[in-house]
Protein backbone atom coordinates (compact mmCIF):
# COMPACT_ATOMS: atom_id res chain seq x y z
CA UNK A 1 0.00 0.00 0.00
CA UNK A 2 1.76 3.35 -1.13
CA UNK A 3 1.79 6.25 1.95
CA UNK A 4 -1.35 8.31 -0.35
CA UNK A 5 -3.42 5.42 0.37
CA UNK A 6 -6.00 5.61 3.35
CA UNK A 7 -6.79 3.17 5.68
CA UNK A 8 -9.95 3.72 7.03
CA UNK A 9 -9.00 2.06 10.56
CA UNK A 10 -6.63 4.76 10.90
CA UNK A 11 -8.87 6.91 11.56
CA UNK A 12 -8.57 8.94 14.70
CA UNK A 13 -11.02 8.70 17.44
CA UNK A 14 -13.49 11.77 17.47
CA UNK A 15 -11.64 13.36 20.47
CA UNK A 16 -8.95 13.68 17.89
CA UNK A 17 -10.75 14.57 15.11
CA UNK A 18 -12.51 17.22 17.02
CA UNK A 19 -9.16 18.82 17.95
CA UNK A 20 -8.43 19.16 14.40
CA UNK A 21 -11.86 20.61 13.84
CA UNK A 22 -11.22 23.78 16.11
CA UNK A 23 -7.45 24.01 15.14
CA UNK A 24 -6.15 23.13 18.15
CA UNK A 25 -4.02 19.73 16.30
CA UNK A 26 -0.66 20.46 14.49
CA UNK A 27 -1.23 20.11 10.88
CA UNK A 28 1.95 18.17 10.05
CA UNK A 29 0.94 15.56 12.63
CA UNK A 30 0.36 12.14 11.51
CA UNK A 31 -3.23 12.52 12.15
CA UNK A 32 -3.99 15.53 10.19
CA UNK A 33 -2.69 14.49 7.20
CA UNK A 34 -4.82 11.45 7.42
CA UNK A 35 -7.84 13.52 7.97
CA UNK A 36 -7.13 15.79 5.21
CA UNK A 37 -7.51 12.65 3.02
CA UNK A 38 -10.01 10.61 4.35
CA UNK A 39 -13.56 10.74 3.31
CA UNK A 40 -15.09 9.31 6.22
CA UNK A 41 -13.17 11.86 8.27
CA UNK A 42 -14.12 14.67 6.07
CA UNK A 43 -17.99 13.59 6.58
CA UNK A 44 -17.38 13.93 10.49
CA UNK A 45 -15.83 17.08 10.16
CA UNK A 46 -19.22 18.29 7.96
CA UNK A 47 -21.49 17.13 10.47
CA UNK A 48 -18.82 19.24 13.11
CA UNK A 49 -19.44 22.17 11.02
CA UNK A 50 -23.53 21.73 10.94
CA UNK A 51 -23.04 22.09 14.73
CA UNK A 52 -21.04 25.23 15.05
CA UNK A 53 -23.17 26.85 12.45
CA UNK A 54 -26.43 25.95 14.07
CA UNK A 55 -24.81 27.24 17.44
CA UNK A 56 -23.37 30.45 15.92
CA UNK A 57 -26.63 31.34 13.93
CA UNK A 58 -28.71 30.87 16.91
CA UNK A 59 -26.42 32.34 19.56
CA UNK A 60 -24.26 34.86 18.13
CA UNK A 61 -25.39 38.13 17.01
CA UNK A 62 -23.12 41.05 16.23
CA UNK A 63 -22.88 43.97 18.25
CA UNK A 64 -26.25 45.40 19.73
CA UNK A 65 -26.45 48.89 20.63
CA UNK A 66 -29.81 48.91 21.74
CA UNK A 67 -28.64 45.61 24.12
CA UNK A 68 -25.14 47.82 25.33
CA UNK A 69 -27.32 50.83 26.44
CA UNK A 70 -30.05 48.91 27.87
CA UNK A 71 -27.25 46.23 30.05
CA UNK A 72 -25.75 49.57 30.85
CA UNK A 73 -28.24 51.23 31.92
CA UNK A 74 -29.73 48.25 33.85
CA UNK A 75 -26.66 47.96 35.61
CA UNK A 76 -26.20 51.59 36.35
CA UNK A 77 -29.96 51.07 38.18
CA UNK A 78 -29.05 47.63 39.93
CA UNK A 79 -26.04 50.06 41.42
CA UNK A 80 -27.83 52.70 42.66
CA UNK A 81 -30.36 49.94 43.81
CA UNK A 82 -27.49 48.07 46.12
CA UNK A 83 -26.10 51.42 47.31
CA UNK A 84 -29.44 52.37 48.67
CA UNK A 85 -30.33 49.28 49.83
CA UNK A 86 -27.09 49.81 51.76
CA UNK A 87 -27.49 52.61 53.27
CA UNK A 88 -31.25 51.87 54.76
CA UNK A 89 -29.45 48.41 56.03
CA UNK A 90 -26.63 50.76 57.54
CA UNK A 91 -29.13 52.85 59.14
CA UNK A 92 -30.80 50.06 60.41
CA UNK A 93 -27.78 48.39 61.90
CA UNK A 94 -27.13 51.64 63.87
CA UNK A 95 -30.47 51.70 65.06
CA UNK A 96 -30.20 47.94 66.27
CA UNK A 97 -26.71 48.71 68.07
CA UNK A 98 -28.03 51.46 69.20
CA UNK A 99 -31.01 50.07 70.92
CA UNK A 100 -29.59 47.21 72.06
CA UNK A 101 -26.87 49.25 73.96
CA UNK A 102 -29.89 51.37 75.87
CA UNK A 103 -30.80 47.60 76.40
CA UNK A 104 -28.07 46.73 78.40
CA UNK A 105 -27.60 49.71 79.88
CA UNK A 106 -31.09 49.77 80.73
CA UNK A 107 -30.73 46.04 81.85
CA UNK A 108 -27.44 46.50 84.08
CA UNK A 109 -29.23 49.40 85.83
CA UNK A 110 -31.81 47.41 87.08
CA UNK A 111 -29.78 44.65 87.55
CA UNK A 112 -27.64 47.24 89.52
CA UNK A 113 -30.67 48.24 91.64
CA UNK A 114 -31.26 44.48 92.43
CA UNK A 115 -28.59 43.51 93.44
CA UNK A 116 -27.79 46.20 95.85
CA UNK A 117 -30.48 45.61 98.87
CA UNK A 118 -28.89 48.91 100.03
CA UNK A 119 -32.15 50.56 98.09
CA UNK A 120 -34.45 49.52 101.06
CA UNK A 121 -35.14 52.65 103.08
CA UNK A 122 -33.54 51.29 105.86
CA UNK A 123 -30.19 50.20 104.34
CA UNK A 124 -30.59 47.14 106.01
CA UNK A 125 -31.20 43.51 104.44
CA UNK A 126 -34.94 42.67 105.29
CA UNK A 127 -35.18 39.09 104.99
CA UNK A 128 -38.33 37.44 104.85
CA UNK A 129 -40.19 36.20 107.47
CA UNK A 130 -39.70 32.75 105.47
CA UNK A 131 -36.21 32.94 105.77
CA UNK A 132 -36.09 33.41 109.41
CA UNK A 133 -38.32 30.14 109.60
CA UNK A 134 -35.65 28.08 107.34
CA UNK A 135 -32.50 28.92 108.80
CA UNK A 136 -30.46 25.68 107.53
CA UNK A 137 -30.65 26.67 104.93
CA UNK A 138 -29.44 24.23 101.99
CA UNK A 139 -29.30 26.78 98.94
CA UNK A 140 -26.58 29.54 97.47
CA UNK A 141 -25.44 31.94 99.46
CA UNK A 142 -25.11 35.82 99.26
CA UNK A 143 -24.31 38.74 101.10
CA UNK A 144 -23.51 42.43 100.39
CA UNK A 145 -20.99 42.43 102.75
CA UNK A 146 -17.20 42.38 101.01
CA UNK A 147 -15.75 42.05 104.34
CA UNK A 148 -17.62 38.61 104.86
CA UNK A 149 -16.85 36.97 102.05
CA UNK A 150 -14.59 34.50 103.20
CA UNK A 151 -16.59 33.47 106.01
CA UNK A 152 -20.22 32.75 104.84
CA UNK A 153 -22.62 30.40 106.56
CA UNK A 154 -26.48 29.94 106.79
CA UNK A 155 -25.99 32.04 109.59
CA UNK A 156 -24.66 34.87 108.62
CA UNK A 157 -25.42 35.58 105.10
CA UNK A 158 -28.70 35.13 102.99
CA UNK A 159 -30.16 32.31 100.51
CA UNK A 160 -29.62 33.26 97.13
CA UNK A 161 -33.58 32.81 96.26
CA UNK A 162 -34.30 34.60 99.05
CA UNK A 163 -32.25 37.96 98.54
CA UNK A 164 -33.94 39.74 95.81
CA UNK A 165 -36.45 42.18 95.90
CA UNK A 166 -39.18 40.66 94.45
CA UNK A 167 -42.01 38.05 95.24
CA UNK A 168 -40.86 34.82 95.36
CA UNK A 169 -43.70 33.18 96.89
CA UNK A 170 -43.48 30.62 94.23
CA UNK A 171 -39.67 29.93 95.00
CA UNK A 172 -39.82 27.09 96.68
CA UNK A 173 -40.39 25.44 92.94
CA UNK A 174 -38.07 27.77 91.04
CA UNK A 175 -35.01 26.43 89.53
CA UNK A 176 -32.52 28.11 91.31
CA UNK A 177 -34.15 26.23 94.75
CA UNK A 178 -34.19 22.68 92.99
CA UNK A 179 -30.46 22.95 91.83
CA UNK A 180 -29.47 24.48 94.77
CA UNK A 181 -30.75 21.48 96.85
CA UNK A 182 -29.10 19.30 94.84
CA UNK A 183 -25.93 20.92 94.85
CA UNK A 184 -25.63 19.14 98.14
CA UNK A 185 -23.85 20.25 100.99
CA UNK A 186 -23.79 23.66 99.99
CA UNK A 187 -25.36 25.64 102.89
CA UNK A 188 -21.92 23.99 104.47
CA UNK A 189 -19.52 25.57 102.15
CA UNK A 190 -17.43 28.00 102.78
CA UNK A 191 -17.93 29.80 99.31
CA UNK A 192 -17.85 32.94 98.36
CA UNK A 193 -20.92 33.74 96.41
CA UNK A 194 -19.71 34.99 92.57
CA UNK A 195 -21.02 37.22 90.49
CA UNK A 196 -22.35 36.35 87.16
CA UNK A 197 -22.03 39.69 84.28
CA UNK A 198 -24.64 40.28 82.38
CA UNK A 199 -22.71 39.62 78.87
CA UNK A 200 -20.23 35.98 79.82
CA UNK A 201 -17.46 35.46 77.15
CA UNK A 202 -16.04 31.89 77.55
CA UNK A 203 -13.64 29.63 75.18
CA UNK A 204 -14.03 26.44 75.14
CA UNK A 205 -11.77 23.21 74.13
CA UNK A 206 -13.58 20.14 72.46
CA UNK A 207 -12.22 17.60 69.94
CA UNK A 208 -15.04 17.48 67.54
CA UNK A 209 -17.23 21.41 66.97
CA UNK A 210 -19.62 19.36 65.10
CA UNK A 211 -20.78 16.49 68.09
CA UNK A 212 -20.28 19.61 70.31
CA UNK A 213 -23.13 21.58 68.56
CA UNK A 214 -25.28 18.52 68.57
CA UNK A 215 -25.02 18.02 72.61
CA UNK A 216 -25.54 21.42 73.03
CA UNK A 217 -28.22 21.77 71.17
CA UNK A 218 -30.16 18.84 73.52
CA UNK A 219 -29.03 20.70 76.41
CA UNK A 220 -30.93 23.77 75.38
CA UNK A 221 -33.97 21.79 74.09
CA UNK A 222 -33.97 20.31 77.58
CA UNK A 223 -33.79 23.56 79.24
CA UNK A 224 -36.21 24.68 76.87
CA UNK A 225 -34.30 27.83 75.57
CA UNK A 226 -36.07 29.39 72.40
CA UNK A 227 -34.02 28.65 69.07
CA UNK A 228 -34.88 32.20 68.12
CA UNK A 229 -32.52 32.65 71.91
CA UNK A 230 -29.84 30.84 69.97
CA UNK A 231 -27.17 31.92 67.22
CA UNK A 232 -24.45 29.01 65.98
CA UNK A 233 -22.06 29.19 63.27
CA UNK A 234 -19.38 26.56 62.67
CA UNK A 235 -16.52 28.47 61.27
CA UNK A 236 -13.93 26.26 60.08
CA UNK A 237 -12.94 23.85 62.87
CA UNK A 238 -14.51 26.02 65.68
CA UNK A 239 -17.89 26.39 67.01
CA UNK A 240 -19.35 29.95 67.94
CA UNK A 241 -22.33 30.92 69.44
CA UNK A 242 -24.47 33.55 71.24
CA UNK A 243 -27.81 33.01 73.36
CA UNK A 244 -29.97 34.33 75.17
CA UNK A 245 -30.22 32.44 78.75
CA UNK A 246 -31.12 32.56 81.98
CA UNK A 247 -28.50 32.37 85.20
CA UNK A 248 -29.55 28.81 85.79
CA UNK A 249 -29.41 27.62 82.52
CA UNK A 250 -26.05 28.85 81.90
CA UNK A 251 -24.75 26.95 85.10
CA UNK A 252 -25.93 24.12 84.08
CA UNK A 253 -25.06 24.12 80.74
CA UNK A 254 -21.70 24.97 81.81
CA UNK A 255 -21.65 21.93 83.94
CA UNK A 256 -22.75 20.03 81.58
CA UNK A 257 -20.29 20.66 79.02
CA UNK A 258 -18.11 20.00 81.66
CA UNK A 259 -19.53 16.50 82.26
CA UNK A 260 -18.89 15.58 78.50
CA UNK A 261 -15.17 16.32 78.34
CA UNK A 262 -14.68 20.01 77.34
CA UNK A 263 -12.12 22.30 78.96
CA UNK A 264 -13.32 25.47 80.17
CA UNK A 265 -10.08 27.60 79.11
CA UNK A 266 -11.75 31.03 80.09
CA UNK A 267 -11.82 32.41 83.97
CA UNK A 268 -15.04 34.43 83.37
CA UNK A 269 -18.11 32.66 85.66
CA UNK A 270 -19.65 30.70 86.23
CA UNK A 271 -17.09 27.81 86.51
CA UNK A 272 -17.94 24.16 87.02
CA UNK A 273 -16.78 23.92 90.40
CA UNK A 274 -18.91 27.54 91.42
CA UNK A 275 -21.94 26.77 93.62
CA UNK A 276 -22.78 29.92 95.29
CA UNK A 277 -24.04 33.03 92.86
CA UNK A 278 -25.29 36.45 93.18
CA UNK A 279 -28.62 37.10 92.23
CA UNK A 280 -31.66 35.05 90.38
CA UNK A 281 -31.91 32.19 88.51
CA UNK A 282 -34.31 33.78 86.16
CA UNK A 283 -31.46 36.87 85.83
CA UNK A 284 -30.80 37.22 81.81
CA UNK A 285 -27.16 35.98 81.04
CA UNK A 286 -26.03 36.91 76.78
CA UNK A 287 -23.65 34.42 76.90
CA UNK A 288 -21.20 34.15 73.51
CA UNK A 289 -18.69 30.89 73.67
CA UNK A 290 -16.31 29.30 71.22
CA UNK A 291 -15.64 26.19 70.99
CA UNK A 292 -12.33 25.48 69.30
CA UNK A 293 -10.28 21.96 68.83
CA UNK A 294 -6.68 22.58 70.22
CA UNK A 295 -4.52 21.11 68.08
CA UNK B 1 -13.73 60.54 26.18
CA UNK B 2 -14.67 57.61 24.89
CA UNK B 3 -13.09 57.33 21.98
CA UNK B 4 -10.04 57.72 24.15
CA UNK B 5 -11.35 54.77 26.65
CA UNK B 6 -12.07 52.46 23.36
CA UNK B 7 -8.20 53.05 22.75
CA UNK B 8 -6.95 51.35 26.20
CA UNK B 9 -6.77 48.07 27.19
CA UNK B 10 -8.98 45.95 29.90
CA UNK B 11 -5.84 46.12 32.24
CA UNK B 12 -5.44 49.96 31.84
CA UNK B 13 -9.23 50.31 32.33
CA UNK B 14 -9.39 47.87 35.53
CA UNK B 15 -6.14 50.22 36.75
CA UNK B 16 -7.87 53.07 36.10
CA UNK B 17 -10.97 52.00 37.94
CA UNK B 18 -8.79 50.86 41.18
CA UNK B 19 -7.85 54.07 41.31
CA UNK B 20 -11.17 55.51 41.81
CA UNK B 21 -11.81 56.41 38.14
CA UNK B 22 -15.45 54.25 38.21
CA UNK B 23 -16.87 55.96 34.81
CA UNK B 24 -14.29 53.44 32.98
CA UNK B 25 -16.48 50.63 34.13
CA UNK B 26 -18.63 51.59 31.34
CA UNK B 27 -16.52 51.05 28.65
CA UNK B 28 -15.75 47.68 29.67
CA UNK B 29 -19.46 47.47 29.93
CA UNK B 30 -19.60 47.74 26.25
CA UNK B 31 -16.71 45.86 25.14
CA UNK B 32 -18.30 42.90 27.04
CA UNK B 33 -22.16 43.11 26.97
CA UNK B 34 -22.28 40.95 23.05
CA UNK B 35 -19.97 38.27 24.23
CA UNK B 36 -21.47 37.85 27.65
CA UNK B 37 -24.63 37.86 26.18
CA UNK B 38 -24.16 34.74 23.21
CA UNK B 39 -22.52 33.02 26.29
CA UNK B 40 -25.71 33.04 28.31
CA UNK B 41 -28.23 32.73 25.73
CA UNK B 42 -26.07 29.65 24.46
CA UNK B 43 -26.04 28.18 28.02
CA UNK B 44 -29.85 29.38 28.84
CA UNK B 45 -31.21 29.22 25.46
CA UNK B 46 -33.25 32.83 27.08
CA UNK B 47 -32.80 36.00 25.34
CA UNK B 48 -34.35 37.52 28.69
CA UNK B 49 -32.79 35.44 31.22
CA UNK B 50 -29.41 36.01 29.43
CA UNK B 51 -30.09 39.53 29.82
CA UNK B 52 -30.48 39.60 33.47
CA UNK B 53 -27.59 37.60 34.04
CA UNK B 54 -25.43 39.37 31.94
CA UNK B 55 -26.79 42.78 34.17
CA UNK B 56 -25.82 40.48 37.50
CA UNK B 57 -22.38 39.79 36.37
CA UNK B 58 -21.33 43.37 35.36
CA UNK B 59 -22.56 44.36 38.69
CA UNK B 60 -20.82 41.53 40.60
CA UNK B 61 -17.70 42.72 38.72
CA UNK B 62 -18.10 46.24 39.66
CA UNK B 63 -18.40 44.95 43.25
CA UNK B 64 -15.46 42.89 43.11
CA UNK B 65 -13.29 44.70 40.58
CA UNK B 66 -11.20 46.72 43.14
CA UNK B 67 -10.20 43.20 44.36
CA UNK B 68 -9.21 41.96 41.08
CA UNK B 69 -5.86 40.62 41.16
CA UNK B 70 -5.21 40.36 37.18
CA UNK B 71 -3.95 36.38 38.08
CA UNK B 72 -5.89 35.79 34.81
CA UNK B 73 -7.61 38.26 32.04
CA UNK B 74 -10.58 40.50 32.78
CA UNK B 75 -11.98 38.98 29.85
CA UNK B 76 -11.84 35.61 31.67
CA UNK B 77 -12.15 36.64 34.93
CA UNK B 78 -15.57 38.03 33.34
CA UNK B 79 -16.63 35.07 31.85
CA UNK B 80 -16.03 32.83 34.85
CA UNK B 81 -18.44 34.93 36.37
CA UNK B 82 -21.25 34.73 33.49
CA UNK B 83 -20.58 30.75 33.52
CA UNK B 84 -21.25 30.59 37.08
CA UNK B 85 -24.30 33.09 37.12
CA UNK B 86 -25.70 30.89 34.09
CA UNK B 87 -25.55 27.91 36.07
CA UNK B 88 -27.17 29.30 38.88
CA UNK B 89 -30.21 30.65 36.69
CA UNK B 90 -29.88 27.46 34.72
CA UNK B 91 -30.44 25.56 38.09
CA UNK B 92 -32.96 27.71 39.39
CA UNK B 93 -35.30 27.22 36.20
CA UNK B 94 -34.81 24.08 36.17
CA UNK B 95 -36.39 23.82 39.87
CA UNK B 96 -38.69 26.28 39.13
CA UNK B 97 -39.58 23.82 36.40
CA UNK B 98 -39.57 26.42 33.62
CA UNK B 99 -37.31 24.97 30.66
CA UNK B 100 -36.81 21.18 32.29
CA UNK B 101 -34.32 19.55 30.77
CA UNK B 102 -34.00 15.93 29.68
CA UNK B 103 -30.43 14.29 29.76
CA UNK B 104 -29.35 12.48 26.41
CA UNK B 105 -27.53 9.72 28.54
CA UNK B 106 -31.29 9.14 29.66
CA UNK B 107 -31.67 5.81 27.58
CA UNK B 108 -35.03 5.45 25.62
CA UNK B 109 -36.04 9.15 26.34
CA UNK B 110 -37.98 10.37 24.55
CA UNK B 111 -37.43 14.07 24.43
CA UNK B 112 -39.48 16.95 24.31
CA UNK B 113 -43.07 16.29 23.98
CA UNK B 114 -44.53 19.86 23.99
CA UNK B 115 -44.94 21.29 20.48
CA UNK B 116 -41.88 23.49 21.28
CA UNK B 117 -39.80 20.32 21.45
CA UNK B 118 -41.43 18.32 19.18
CA UNK B 119 -38.34 16.61 16.50
CA UNK B 120 -39.76 17.52 12.81
CA UNK B 121 -39.13 14.80 10.30
CA UNK B 122 -36.57 15.32 7.64
CA UNK B 123 -37.95 16.38 4.13
CA UNK B 124 -37.58 13.13 2.00
CA UNK B 125 -37.00 15.32 -1.19
CA UNK B 126 -33.95 16.82 0.14
CA UNK B 127 -30.50 15.47 -1.07
CA UNK B 128 -28.20 14.07 1.44
CA UNK B 129 -26.26 17.31 0.66
CA UNK B 130 -28.62 19.95 0.88
CA UNK B 131 -30.04 18.32 4.18
CA UNK B 132 -26.65 19.23 5.78
CA UNK B 133 -27.99 22.95 5.23
CA UNK B 134 -31.56 22.13 5.75
CA UNK B 135 -33.02 24.33 8.23
CA UNK B 136 -34.86 20.93 9.98
CA UNK B 137 -31.43 19.76 10.68
CA UNK B 138 -30.46 22.75 12.19
CA UNK B 139 -33.29 23.00 14.39
CA UNK B 140 -32.61 19.63 15.66
CA UNK B 141 -29.53 20.31 16.61
CA UNK B 142 -30.27 22.71 18.59
CA UNK B 143 -32.99 20.89 20.28
CA UNK B 144 -30.27 18.04 20.87
CA UNK B 145 -27.86 20.88 22.21
CA UNK B 146 -30.48 22.30 24.26
CA UNK B 147 -30.59 18.98 26.52
CA UNK B 148 -27.06 17.95 26.89
CA UNK B 149 -25.41 17.73 30.13
CA UNK B 150 -24.65 21.65 31.30
CA UNK B 151 -20.90 20.80 31.48
CA UNK B 152 -21.10 19.82 28.44
CA UNK B 153 -22.64 22.71 26.96
CA UNK B 154 -20.93 24.95 28.76
CA UNK B 155 -17.50 23.83 26.70
CA UNK B 156 -19.60 23.86 23.62
CA UNK B 157 -20.59 27.59 24.03
CA UNK B 158 -17.12 28.89 24.94
CA UNK B 159 -15.79 27.21 22.05
CA UNK B 160 -18.85 27.66 19.33
CA UNK B 161 -20.05 30.52 20.49
CA UNK B 162 -17.53 32.64 21.74
CA UNK B 163 -14.31 30.95 19.51
CA UNK B 164 -12.15 30.43 22.86
CA UNK B 165 -8.59 28.35 22.01
CA UNK B 166 -8.55 25.33 24.62
CA UNK B 167 -6.53 26.57 27.01
CA UNK B 168 -9.06 29.79 27.60
CA UNK B 169 -11.86 27.29 27.86
CA UNK B 170 -10.16 25.51 30.81
CA UNK B 171 -9.05 28.56 32.39
CA UNK B 172 -12.77 29.57 32.40
CA UNK B 173 -14.25 27.10 33.84
CA UNK B 174 -11.19 26.11 35.96
CA UNK B 175 -10.51 22.45 34.43
CA UNK B 176 -7.75 20.96 32.01
CA UNK B 177 -7.46 21.18 28.74
CA UNK B 178 -7.38 17.83 28.70
CA UNK B 179 -11.42 17.73 30.28
CA UNK B 180 -11.96 20.29 27.46
CA UNK B 181 -10.90 18.23 24.39
CA UNK B 182 -13.37 15.32 26.18
CA UNK B 183 -15.97 17.06 27.18
CA UNK B 184 -16.38 19.19 23.52
CA UNK B 185 -15.70 15.19 22.23
CA UNK B 186 -18.45 14.03 23.87
CA UNK B 187 -21.02 16.69 23.34
CA UNK B 188 -20.11 16.03 19.37
CA UNK B 189 -20.96 12.38 20.11
CA UNK B 190 -24.00 12.98 21.95
CA UNK B 191 -25.01 15.01 19.44
CA UNK B 192 -24.31 12.74 16.47
CA UNK B 193 -26.24 9.91 18.01
CA UNK B 194 -29.27 12.09 18.47
CA UNK B 195 -28.95 13.03 14.82
CA UNK B 196 -29.02 9.68 14.43
CA UNK B 197 -31.45 8.54 15.99
CA UNK B 198 -33.92 11.29 14.53
CA UNK B 199 -32.83 10.80 10.76
CA UNK B 200 -32.75 7.21 10.95
CA UNK B 201 -32.56 6.88 7.25
CA UNK B 202 -30.30 9.39 6.66
CA UNK B 203 -27.16 7.84 4.97
CA UNK B 204 -24.98 11.21 5.80
CA UNK B 205 -25.69 11.21 9.09
CA UNK B 206 -25.67 7.18 9.54
CA UNK B 207 -23.04 6.48 7.13
CA UNK B 208 -20.70 7.67 9.60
Amino acid sequence: MSDNEIKITDCPDSEVLGAWFDGELPADSPEAKHIQKCPLCTRQLQLFELFEKSLKRRFTSAENDELIRRITAGVHKKLEEDEKSNRVHHFMSMAFRIAAAVVICTSAAVFFLQDNPAADDSGQLTPTASLASNPSGDFPYYTDSQSQLGSLTSSNSIPLHKLVSVDYGSSASSPVFEAAKQMGKLAQSKEKPVTIAPEVKQVWIVKDPADTRKLINEILNKEEVPQVYRRMAMTGKSLEMSMKLTKMQLIKLVRSCTSAGYELVSPEAPQPEQNVFQGKADDPVLYNAAFIVNK
Amino acid sequence: MISELKNRSDQELVEEFKEGRKEVFDELVRRYTQMLYNTANGMLNSPQDAEEVVQDTFVRAYKALDNFRGDSSFKTWINRIVMNLSRNKYHWNRRRGAGVNLSLYQPGSDIGGDEENEIPLPDDKLTPDSMIESAELEKTVLQGFNHLPEKLKEAMVLRHVNDMPYEKIAETLDCKVGTVKSRLSRGRELLKEFLASRFKDNPVINGI
